[in-house]
């Protein structure tokens, strides 16, 4: 760890880096900390932070910190200076090296913290810190830059936008700055340097760190905080004087030594950084803030004083910078200017729409001529496009999006069964639209971010687009432009779900394109950048914007999402029954054959035997069920009200307090309930409540259609006649038209007598639905009979059995078919003297035969055989049927 | 389901028979044989196959006191002499003093019959040493089974001493034969001779010799409805007036010679079961052919329908003997003088009436002359039914015999 301190030296590279980053700082710090920021940079970042203060001591710092007995030295100097007990820890961590390191980056941040003072610029902080660490101990105060202060050093180069922003920008931008400086520094410091040792590790760590990636815990954050304040609280005391560059250097490393405690792999190698220190840095916000309040405090002055130097920095420089997870997300598959020379993953939509506004109003132009599509070409586009929703965890974790799209797919079909075909075209549409986007919730990836990042011709949207929004706009004041240009465009796209879906998931450029203008694909981008980090544009253009929103939502809300729907596959591969009758003979006959019945005559039998087979096995209410489907429905109704009073509750919790918050969530919430309600869960908690409100609320609206849809499965099930209700259904119909009156007489008897059976069992099985369901007619009276029945249930199967003889030949397709010459009926055969082999009319009792009577339960041999010889009936076993 | 892709037809005879020594009253044998006619000769030694338990000489000869016959199937015919050579086992079988409780344990059956015949479990020396009552007292209980009391059976005694032990045993039980099972009395039970000619099923023939143990009963049935079904575009059911297509559909001819009526299996064993009231049955015993009103019985019906629908073959070469037989007789007839030559073409419908009470008048005329011909016929199916039907020669040696059960 002591090696972590080491990299400190970094500090020593990060002059070097800015050099050539000078051309990145020149356009902004924020710019090139984004760029850079990718993963790797964290590491470097904090190297940068150390290094302004190491830099004059950056040689002798980084030999003690590549040696583990170098960093124990340099823990007992600052022992000497600090507590005791802080120097033995240190002593006895050397090989350790971060939480010691950390700690003793405390200490360097209570020394920084007086040099903090020169917060505007990363540049000037460095040279402020490398001043005061000299000062006090040159190697802790590399030590603790390595570990802590990278992201926060990176943060105060950012600052400079960030300051302008509120703290949450700040926390993101220092994320971001941090990477971007750190980047180069972090490859001249290994190569300069002897610290590769310490780098090589710290890159492994970061690997394991991404793939391991979880959002950080905020409380150990702020324990760990407390605990490195406590060390530094001397320092610290020191350096409270010093105020916001003070404060910074503290943050930069009480943040470090709070990583580094956790994450000593990840964030203390510095790739890490990128994904967890930036949450860290939410959380760190808050802390600033109190920090800010406590500063007086030795301790938070050391530890958080950092914190709160950030935040101003950030808050001057970037406004939106929080860097969510989905921000990152985004980040990384949106690719900087060409001119960005790092592929760095990380590249904040915040720092592109900075530069956008100078730069980027040129490239977009280039760009989105030359990317924008016809509108009809683009909502082509965009219906070909998959839209997966899920919190940047999830989307993460995901893996190829084949399997993404297998796993939709999958839940399509399974979706499809539980439809109810096109009942109402609205009600469907609605129902499809909620389970899509239930689905899609549930089934998050990396892959819609990937598709939506990209355009139609798969090249990544690019964030120079941004400041065509702006020359769009250009009326609006240029401060609010970036702000208002995301939201705006946003609004006016967002008419319904579905482009609320989009602002989630950076899909939406293709539909806004044919609607407006092609620059509205660059609009899109832009929101996608921007939505991460909602919260300060609400706050600045939250209002007017709301109003729009909010007047859209309402007419868009019915048509647009309908259309979404459409457009998504789920949705046209929802399930309709096929048209049979345009079927060939063949094709039906195939189909039959498909759901296992022989071969129908008939073209018209075999229509109507396809149709019974496809309700039953979709399970579509509309058919069959007519008398109980609106009853159905409406209890499907209330039951989601019931589901949607538990949802939205603590949604409302949560929305309550994100307004208490912050004063722009409010109108936000507003926009959210009319308009967005699939944002992503990725966001931080500060961004996600808006969003979140807006789901709970948008399921609450939709909530009805989506638990109707799932209602429908359940129910289905009990609604849908069993197949043999079906079957004798049909077989009825076909037995008063073709048998006429001979047919009717055991018909009706079956009808009375089925339906019962096949209820009563339904029910003892089904929960509560069935319950609630009113049943059928026929079968409230005859469930009783039917239950006390079962008791006696020889004599009742083997009534059963007749029935299902008796049925069996009308049914069969075999009748009219020529089987029944060659394959005679079990009645025919009964009829014809055969010797009846029982396992073989057993099997087909409990195949199908007991089915045509609506009979569930099974029968075995010697039932079936004490049947058979009640009836005279010769039967046999199957060894002797060959006598 | 439909296991049978080659079902058999049913035989044009199968029965059971309890065969006596006639040197020592005492020996019974119970066998089943579709042609009874060739299985006592094989008893007694004259010819090849008979079964060991009759092979001893002090034995021999034998005699069929009596059959029970009409059995639909082979299958059918071995669970009957198997339930009837092991009554103690049989699950048909109860004591007969608890006549109908037919699906008693097995256990109970046992020490039933036992109790009844005081006799030990031990089945083989019990069946050997059972008494001529005994049996007759199985075979009745048999009879009045639920599974057998069903079915087309007839039983005809050929002894009379024996049919004197069943009409005592008779008046001791309280319940009575089925309607169903006939009891034909026949060979020494009849004064004269029967005539031989009678095709009725039911009529005695006076001796084995001269049952009718082939399809030549049904020939003049089967000639009819293939021949009415070959054109059967202006054939429709009788019973739901639809055509019939006899190339796919199970088509029931009335086997009166008169009568054209054509129906669907289902359609007609439905509008028969209907008439019976006894909703619970399956299958009809008989009925009232809806085209001509005459008493059709379903076996009858049945047999020609599986003929002629599982053994076309052989249906066919049936028909062709018939005609050449057909052809003798009338050029005998020519050469009697008797002008017979139509008989060959107005035969399906007009001749030969399977029923006794149709009787019609060329029969009645025929009558003197057939004895001669019949003498012939007799010879002619005595060979031909081997060749006939792979079924007929079988018959069961229970000594060796799996237990049905």
């Amino acid at each position: 760890m002591a090696s972590m301190a080491d990299v400190i030296i970094l500090s020593s590279s990060p002059h070097p880096p800015r050099p050539p980053g000078p051309s990145r700082h020149d356009a902004n710090p924020v710019s090139h900390a984004l760029p850079r920021g990718a993963t790797p940079p964290p590491v470097r970042s904090t190297s940068d932070l150390s290094q302004p203060h190491t830099r004059s001591r950056f040689f002798p710092t980084p030999v003690a910190s590549n040696k583990c007995p170098d960093g124990a030295s340099k823990p007992k100097n600052r022992l000497t200076k600090k507590d005791p007990a802080s120097e033995t820890i240190k002593q006895t961590a050397p090989s350790k090296p971060r939480r010691k390191a950390k700690k003793v980056a405390d200490t360097l941040g209570t020394i920084a913290l007086g040099e903090p003072q020169p917060e505007p610029v990363g540049t000037k902080n460095d040279a402020m810190k490398p001043t005061k660490s000299r000062s006090r101990s040159n190697a802790k105060c590399k030590d603790s830059g390595n570990m802590t202060l990278a992201g926060k050093v990176t943060k105060t180069s950012g600052d400079l936008p960030a300051k302008k922003s509120s703290k949450g920008g700040k926390k993101t931008v220092a994320t971001k700055l941090s990477p971007s400086e750190d980047t180069p520094e972090k490859f001249t410091l290994k190569g300069s340097n002897a610290l590769g040792k310490a780098e090589v590790l710290d890159l492994d760590e970061a690997m394991r760190r991404r793939m391991d990636w979880t959002p950080p815990r905020e409380t150990a954050y702020e324990e760990i905080a407390t605990v490195n304040d406590r060390d530094s609280q001397h320092k610290n005391r020191d350096s409270k004087c010093t105020g916001g560059f003070g404060k910074l250097v503290s943050d930069y490393n009480y943040s470090g030594s709070a990583l580094n405690p956790r994450d000593l792999v990840q964030n203390a190698n510095g790739e890490g950084p990128t994904k967890r220190r930036r949450i860290e840095l939410v959380n760190p916000e808050i802390q600033a803030l109190l920090n800010g309040r406590y500063s007086d405090s030795s301790d938070q002055s050391s530890g958080q004083g950092e914190n709160p130097g950030k935040p101003k920095k950030t808050t001057k420089g970037k406004p939106k910078k929080f860097t969510t997870l989905t921000a990152r997300m985004t980040a990384q598959y949106s690719t900087n200017d060409a001119e960005e020379d790092e592929p760095v993953i990380d590249c904040l939509p915040d720092i592109k729409t900075k530069k956008g506004r100078q730069k980027r109003a040129k490239e977009t132009e280039k760009q989105s001529s030359s990317t924008i599509l016809s509108p009809e070409a683009a909502v082509e586009f965009l219906n070909d496009q998959d839209l997966i929703f899920g919190s940047c965890s999830q989307l993460e974790k995901d893996d190829s999006p084949q399997t993404l799209r297998e796993t939709q797919q999958a839940i399509r079909a399974s979706e499809d069964l539980s439809y109810p075909k096109g009942t109402h075209n609205n009600d469907s549409s609605v129902l499809q639209e909620s389970s899509t986007r239930f689905v899609s919730k549930l089934a998050g990836t990396r892959n819609l971010w990937c598709v939506g990042a990209r355009d139609t011709e798969g090249s990544l949207i690019q964030p120079k687009t941004l400041n065509v929004v702006d020359l769009t706009d250009g009326g609006e004041s240029p401060g609010k432009k970036s702000q208002d240009n995301v939201e705006k465009p946003s609004h006016k796209p967002l008419q319904g779900d579905w482009y609320e879906l989009e602002f989630a998931d950076i899909d939406s450029p293709s539909e806004k394109r044919p609607s407006s203008l092609p620059t509205e694909r660059v609009l899109d981008s832009d929101m996608q950048v921007q939505a991460p980090a909602p919260i300060p544009a609400a706050t600045a253009t939250a209002t007017a914007t709301a109003v729009v929103k909010a007047a859209k939502p309402a007419k868009g809300a019915n048509k647009v999402p309908t259309e979404a729907v459409e457009s998504q596959p789920t949705s046209s591969q929802a399930p309709s029954m096929p048209q049979y009758t345009g079927f060939t003979d063949a094709e039906l006959s195939k189909q039959i054959s498909s759901y296992g019945f022989k071969a129908v005559r008939g073209r018209k039998k075999m229509i109507d035997l396809l149709q019974q087979c496809w309700e039953s096995k979709h399970g579509s209410g509309s058919n069959a069920t007519s008398d109980s489907q609106p009853i159905y429905q409406t209890e499907q109704h209330k039951e989601p009200v019931s589901k949607i009073d538990n949802v939205p509750k603590p949604t409302a919790a949560k929305t309550k307090a994100t307004v208490k918050t912050k004063s722009g969530t409010c109108i936000k919430n507003r926009k959210s309930l009319d308009a967005t309600p699939s944002t992503s869960a990725s966001r931080t908690n500060l961004q996600t409540s808006p969003k979140k409100t807006s789901k709970g609320k948008a399921t609450a609206g939709t909530s009805t259609s989506f638990i109707n849809v799932e209602e429908i499965q359940d129910s289905e099930e009990e609604i849908i006649p069993s197949p043999s209700q079906v079957q004798k259904h049909y077989t009825d119909i076909y037995l008063k038209s073709k048998t006429g009156s001979r047919g009717q007489h055991h018909s009706l008897d079956i009808l009375t007598k089925t339906p019962s059976p096949s209820p009563t069992k339904r029910k003892v099985v089904s929960s509560d639905i069935s319950a609630k369901r009113p049943p059928s007619s026929a079968p409230i009276a005859t469930t009783h009979i039917a239950e006390s029945i079962e008791e006696i249930s020889l004599a009742d199967i083997s009534a059963q059995i007749t029935q299902a003889v008796r049925l069996q030949p009308r049914l069969s397709p075999l009748l009219s078919s020529r089987g029944s010459r060659s394959r005679p009926t079990w009645h025919e055969k009964i009829l014809m003297y055969d010797p009846i082999v029982l396992e073989d009319f057993t099997a087909w009792l409990n195949t199908e035969g007991l089915g045509l009577v609506g009979e569930d339960r099974e029968v075995g041999t010697a039932s079936v055989r004490e049947w058979c010889e009640s009836k005279g009936i010769c039967c046999c076993w199957k060894k002797n049927a060959s006598w | 389901m439909e296991e049978f892709e080659k079902p058999k037809p049913i035989p044009a005879y199968y029965c059971c028979y309890l065969l006596r020594s006639t040197v020592r009253h005492a020996s019974l044998y119970i066998g089943s044989t579709p042609n009874p006619i060739r299985r006592l000769p094989q008893h007694n030694g004259v010819a090849k196959g008979g079964a060991k338990r009759t092979a001893r000489d002090k034995l021999r000869p034998w005699e069929m006191t009596l059959v029970v016959e009409g059995f639909t199937s082979r299958v059918g015919a071995l669970q009957f002499e198997w339930a009837w050579q092991h009554p103690e086992r049989s699950r048909h079988l109860d004591s007969d003093d608890d006549l109908d409780s037919k699906p008693q344990a097995k256990a109970n059956a046992n020490a039933n019959a036992n109790a009844k015949t005081g006799k030990p479990k031990s089945k083989p020396r019990a069946r050997t040493r059972r008494s001529l009552m005994a049996h007759l007292e199985d075979l009745h209980s048999l009879l009045r089974s639920t599974y057998f009391s069903s079915w087309p059976l007839r039983v005809r005694f050929f002894c009379a001493d024996v049919y004197r032990v069943w009409r005592a045993w008779n008046d001791r039980v309280d319940s009575r034969l089925p309607d169903k099972i006939k009891v034909i009395l026949d060979g020494d039970n009849i004064a004269t001779a029967p005539d031989a000619n009678q095709r009725d099923e039911h009529a005695p023939v006076g001796n084995i010799n001269n049952l009718s143990v082939d399809y030549t009963r049904f020939e003049d049935h089967l000639e009819k409805s293939m021949f009415m079904l070959d054109d059967p575009d202006d054939l429709q059911c009788t019973v739901c007036k639809e055509s019939i297509s006899p190339n796919e559909e199970q088509i029931v001819v009335c086997p009166h010679p008169n009568c054209r009526g054509t129906s669907h299996l289902l359609c007609l064993s439905t509008t028969l079961l209907d008439a019976t009231n006894e909703l619970d049955l399956l299958v009809p015993t008989q009925g009232t052919c809806p085209s001509c009103g005459n008493t059709v019985q379903w076996v009858t019906m049945m047999r020609e329908l599986s003929l002629r629908n599982r053994a076309e073959k052989e249906a066919r070469t049936i028909l062709r003997k018939k005609e050449k037989r057909v052809r003798k007789e009338s050029a005998a007839m020519e050469e009697s003088s008797v002008p017979r030559s139509s008989s060959t073409e107005p035969r399906p419908l007009l001749e030969e009436p399977t029923q006794d009470d149709l009787g019609p008048n060329w029969f009645e005329g025929v009558d003197i002359e057939s004895d001669s011909d019949f003498e012939g016929r007799q010879k002619h199916r005595s060979i031909q039914p081997p060749s006939k039907l792979e079924i007929v020669i079988e018959d069961s040696d229970w000594d060796d015999a799996e237990l049905i059960e």
